[in-house]
């Protein structure tokens, strides 16, 4: 789904097992790594992901992910869960109204877009045929990514859900090859706040190890499932998920 | 609904398909090696019954006093030998951490071997952001 889990480890870890939230957080972060890689190492091989698309934007995210990590305590966190959760559901209904698009409509690609080779194709499973698709809105996506990788080192998540609609929504990538970017560049994003969380005392090897190999599983029957299916039977998939986690953020961030 | 409107057809270039599989190939063997040295690092500790460093609870919850985790990978290093359980599971955790930024040099490597400037600036400023995330992080510890 290009999703990498965190919303539901971070606060099963620290509401339903008491661990404090930075070592929850760490212990997320990782597991999100174990993730994103398992995932994107087939989804690599199977070339939907766009490797340029992905190592642009990683600028962004990595940038983000430190900035983020270094700023937990610093701002409130319940402010960005409402923040954050009203994002979602804007994201959320912009998704419903493109709901019946296979494909994006071809699109007139940016200066950048264009001198940075992000266009690509790749095989759809469900279709039968090559796509060829090219982007556009680089400059947007990027500075879109910063906020993800901001959400991503603060929150303990993987983002993968404004990565997705970074690339759905300004690019104007198919669904596949954003979710599959998106897995991609979680991991590196992941890592760059892990780094911080790992520094600083706030990986606990034997909290984060189980929960590693545990989600790891998981994830290796996500990513085979997600080739077979249709474009808009994954977007229509993503809507209820956005919904759901917009409403327990905002519900986090009002009771605190 | 078409997609033959795509029709800009843009093949893949070699370069770049070999780039897809090293990177797949990292990712997968980096993800495996580090998930068996973790799940090692498990079964020493559920056969020991000994971490190594902090207190755990095991009684279906996890204590709240955990201890903290090694402050950097020197900790980790520090009580392999003799192996610890919770520094061998710290090592493979370190071992997934890095495994996302060895991908990140792999690509570095080829876009250098193609001469692609533009991703070579790229990817040299997200391994330079990935570097400094350790040292920003001991800093503030």
């Amino acid at each position: 789904m290009g999703l990498g889990g965190g919303i539901i480890i971070v606060p099963f870890l620290s509401l339903a097992l008491g661990v404090p939230m930075r070592m929850a957080l760490g212990a997320s972060l990782v597991s999100i790594i174990a993730t994103s890689s398992g995932a994107a190492s087939s989804y690599v091989a199977d070339r939907l992901t766009n490797l340029r698309v992905g190592m642009f934007l990683e600028l962004g995210t990595t940038l983000g992910a430190v900035t983020g990590a270094l700023l937990v305590g610093v701002i409130p966190t319940r402010a960005l869960y409402i923040l954050f959760g009203a994002l979602l559901l804007q994201s959320a209904y912009s998704l419903y109204q493109r709901r019946r698009q296979e494909l994006p409509a071809p699109v007139e690609p940016d200066h950048w877009s264009q001198r940075l080779a992000l266009q690509g194709e790749y095989y759809d499973q469900a279709l039968g045929e090559r796509v060829t698709y090219r982007a556009t809105g680089a400059w947007p996506a990027l500075a879109t990514m910063y906020g993800a990788g901001i959400a991503s080192g603060l929150l303990g998540i993987g983002s993968g859900i404004f990565k997705v609609l970074a690339m759905d929504g300004i690019m104007r990538l198919p669904m596949k090859v954003s979710t599959a970017t998106s897995n991609f560049m979680i991991g590196v994003t992941a890592a760059a706040s892990a780094g911080v969380y790992f520094a600083r005392g706030d990986v606990n090897p034997i909290l984060t190890g189980p929960v590693a190999i545990g989600v790891l599983v998981g994830a290796r029957i996500g990513a085979h499932l997600m080739t077979r299916l249709r474009n808009t039977v994954i977007r229509k998939a993503f809507i209820p998920i956005l919904v759901y986690v917009a409403a327990e953020m905002l519900v986090k961030g009002i009771r605190g | 609904m078409s997609t033959r409107d795509h029709a800009m057809s843009h093949g893949n270039s070699r370069p770049a398909r070999q780039l897809e599989d090293v990177i797949s190939l990292i990712l997968q063997w980096g993800v495996t090696i580090s998930a068996v040295v973790t799940l090692a690092g498990l079964l020493m500790l559920l056969f020991t019954g000994q971490t190594g460093q902090g207190p755990l609870v095991f009684a279906g919850r996890l204590s709240p006093d955990l201890g903290p985790g090694p402050s950097g990978p020197t900790e980790v290093i520090a009580h392999l030998l003799p192996p610890e359980p919770g520094a061998v599971m710290g090592l493979g955790l370190l071992l997934l951490i890095m495994t996302p930024i060895v991908r990140v040099a792999a690509s570095l490597g080829v876009f250098l071997r193609d001469r692609d400037r533009a991703y070579i600036l790229i990817t040299s400023l997200v391994l330079v952001v990935l570097a400094v995330s350790f040292f920003l992080g001991a800093g503030a510890a």
